[in-house]
């Protein structure tokens, strides 16, 4: 069930506050997240397999402790909607306000928004938005934030 | 030194590639992402899609290893904003590709380069895109970057403008700090012009970047402060500061390479008159011959 302004027709995005149950403003526990060279080196490999190794030791970064924010997002346990046909990944977005020098970030993910709007086939779509905040555990000062996307939409029928 | 970048400037390619299943393994246990529709086919039709794909932030990683790569390692990420416009199926291979879409001054004296990243199928459908936001600088290896510090602090325009009011509580705070006795006419002492500076209150900071810069500090702190007033400032005042760097130099000290940064700050009260105009100096000193 999906709390919903009128649909527009232009297909902008309208604002929705719920979608199958999920609602924005839900906010996950906080999250210890251990600036971990293990996952950053399996990243990194995989990234190698396609480029070519890198000769430069690159910091780490939030892509690297947050390569999927979609993902990071569902695991912090927040929900994911699933009403119409189909799921998928719509988009990601890094921003790191501050180099990354702490041994441990504390992460706390939110659904920041739900938007819908009708595609050009005439279909639903709603994409969920979450963000994950990531601050130093040691000083709290913010270090960067994350958005992931998830685009559920009505499939062929 | 890197070299200038216009926009439309390609990116060199990568590609056609197929993404190795050992890349799909990695990035899967790496991203903790152990969803069956990157490696099963049959796992990726129930959920709509044609075939298992490659995840799409892992694409993005290559395109920002490219893109660094290509902008040299005086490049920093700011931004990246990225959006999977299509799945990218694992068995079809991918080009990844990219130009300079703007140039602008950026933070810091920083270059600010706007990039559009793509990776894309053999028949052209884009998979994913990326608008990336690059801080490039152009300081010589070796030397203090001192083109950059005078873009950073915009010698000669204004810094910015501040307004400071004077409580009599600020002025008896002063006054027990410096061990005398608040004026009984609520009149500031002179010293007191020093601390109406933007720069020294914190709320002017453009120069900040010289903390990080790859050398050994020496030492550093005020050169002067030179104040001509033409009234005392009094409990009460609402001072407006405006200040204006006006010199950047650097010359040998005993203690290796000294930074000067000059500014000039004019003291309006709330009528707009002038009450004072301040001349202050700042000095660093770097041993150029240690790295850090």
């Amino acid at each position: 069930m999906t709390a919903t302004a009128t649909q527009r027709a232009d297909g902008e995005w309208t604002a929705l506050s719920e979608h199958d149950g999920v609602r924005v403003g839900t906010i996950a526990r906080p999250r210890r997240v251990p600036v971990d060279d293990r996952p950053t080196a399996l990243l990194r490999e995989a990234v190698d397999l396609v480029t070519g190794p890198d000769d430069a030791t690159a910091e780490i970064r939030l892509e690297d402790l947050c390569p999927d924010p979609l993902v990071f997002a569902l695991r912090a346990g927040l929900p994911r909607p699933a009403a119409l046909g189909q799921q998928i990944d719509g988009g990601s977005e890094w921003r790191q306000f501050a180099p990354i020098k702490d041994a441990e970030l504390v992460a706390v993910s939110s659904v920041a928004a739900i938007e819908e709007r009708q595609t050009s086939s005439r279909r639903r779509l709603v994409r969920t938005v979450y963000l994950t905040e990531f601050h130093s555990a040691l000083s709290g000062q913010p270090v960067g934030q994350c958005l992931g996307i998830s685009l559920d939409h009505e499939g062929n029928s | 030194m890197s070299a200038p970048l216009t926009p439309g400037e390609r990116m060199p390619e990568l590609g056609p590639v197929l993404i190795p299943v050992g890349a799909l393994l990695r990035w899967g246990a790496g991203a903790a992402d152990f969803s069956e529709i990157h490696h099963d086919d049959a796992a990726a039709q129930q959920r709509g899609l044609a075939s298992a794909v490659v995840h799409g932030p892992l694409q993005v990683s290559v395109l920002r290893r490219l893109a660094v790569r290509w902008l040299g390692t005086r490049t920093e990420l700011a931004d990246l904003r990225a959006t999977f416009l299509s799945p990218a199926p694992v068995a079809e291979p991918l080009t990844f590709a990219g130009e300079v879409t703007g140039v602008a001054e950026g933070p810091r004296g920083l270059q600010a380069l706007d990039c559009r990243l793509w990776a894309e199928l053999p028949d052209g459908t884009v998979t994913v895109q990326a608008q990336v936001r690059f801080h490039r600088s152009d300081d010589p290896s070796g030397e203090l970057p001192m083109e950059r510090l005078r873009r950073a602090l915009h010698l000669g325009e204004v810094a910015g403008t501040f307004t400071y009011p004077v409580h009599q509580t600020d002025l008896d705070s002063f006054a027990v700090a410096h061990g005398r006795t608040p004026d009984p006419d609520g009149r500031a002492p002179t010293t007191y012009f020093g601390a109406l500076d933007p720069v020294e209150r914190r709320d002017l900071h453009l120069d900040g970047f010289l903390e990080e810069l790859p050398f050994a500090k020496t030492g550093g702190g005020n050169a002067f402060n030179e104040v001509a007033y033409l009234r005392p400032i009094c409990a009460g005042d609402r001072i407006t500061v405006t200040t204006r760097y006006t010199e950047v130099y650097e010359k040998p000290g005993s203690r290796g390479t000294l930074l000067f940064r000059v500014r000039e700050s004019e003291l309006r009260d709330e009528t707009g008159a002038l009450v004072a105009t301040t001349r202050c100096g700042h000095v660093l000193g770097f041993d150029l011959t240690e790295a850090v």
